[in-house]
């Protein structure tokens, strides 16, 4: 295991910005990298060269960051924060299910998704997603989780996670138009 | 009286129905009844046509960026954090 040495130099700020993206806060990310390296030095079946070391400590930490999830999600459902924790969806619509205010037209050229800009502004809206929506939109948007999965991973019915999913969209939309399309509202 | 119901469904699909299966459209396969109705009311309704478009240019967008700040060279672990890895990493190691 003597390359151990070198994994954090090589690949710490990697695995970092991986989590960083998918957690939202540093420090969790910054615990999950160092979960990350305890667990590929005590791994029982090390790196063997099959793949680069990268791919190696990257799926042991998007197995951190799923396990990283799913507590937050038991701790929610056990803390009975479920309802609270999904955000109030009732402003969103009429009571005869139609759109309370009007659907913007947004302006989505392709270079906005190459402007620095506006990675941070996503990277904001996501860090500020309630914890339980973006357990499941991280997970399946991010680490292509399939729905079925991520229910069992999750322990969520279909409905339930099918809710966070439209929140998180409904909430994400919301602060992006806030935040970048600059689309105000009475 | 079945055949009338899901035929009523179709053809009278509200605005948060159709963005609710706008959105699990992007996650799982809808039934061809929800795909009708969904379809339907995309055809004559201007606001949720922008909504399908806005959650898929989410999905989209998250994942471009994502990729994007990955390869980024100019963020990584604070000093702080670095430190104390590398002497947990190193007491693991004495331990193992």
């Amino acid at each position: 295991m003597a390359s151990a040495e070198n994994w954090l130099a090589e690949h710490g700020d990697a695995l970092f910005r991986y989590a960083r993206m998918r957690v939202g806060k540093r420090e969790v990310a910054e615990d999950l990298v160092q979960e990350t390296f305890l667990a590929a030095i005590k791994s029982r079946e090390p790196f063997r060269g099959a793949a680069s070391v990268r791919t190696w400590l990257v799926s042991i930490l998007r197995r951190k960051i799923v396990d990283h999830y799913r507590k937050v999600s038991a701790a929610r459902a056990r803390a009975g924060e479920e309802a609270a924790s999904l955000g109030d969806s009732s402003g969103w619509f009429t009571a005869d299910g139609l759109w309370q205010q009007a659907v913007a037209d947004w302006p989505t050229p392709p270079e906005i998704l190459e402007a620095r800009e506006f990675w941070n502004v996503l990277e904001g809206c996501l860090a500020k997603l309630p914890r339980t929506l973006a357990s499941a939109f991280v997970l399946r948007e991010l680490e292509g989780i399939e729905a079925s999965a991520l229910q069992q991973e999750l322990e969520l019915s279909p409905g339930n996670l099918r809710v966070r999913m439209f929140r998180a969209r409904q909430l994400l939309r919301k602060c992006l138009e806030k935040h970048w399309f600059e689309i105000e509202r009475r | 009286m079945k055949i009338l119901s899901r035929v009523k469904y179709i053809l009278t699909l509200s605005c948060q129905s159709a963005a609710e299966l706008s959105s699990r459209r992007l996650d799982e396969q809808l039934s061809l009844v929800d795909r009708l109705a969904l379809n339907g009311h995309l055809l004559v309704c201007g606001g949720c046509r922008r909504f399908r478009k806005q959650v898929a240019f989410l999905s989209e967008a998250t994942r471009h960026v994502a990729a994007r700040l990955e390869e980024a060279a100019d963020s990584g672990l604070s000093e702080e954090a670095r430190v104390r890895i590398a002497q947990t990493m190193h007491d693991a190691q004495r331990e193992s």
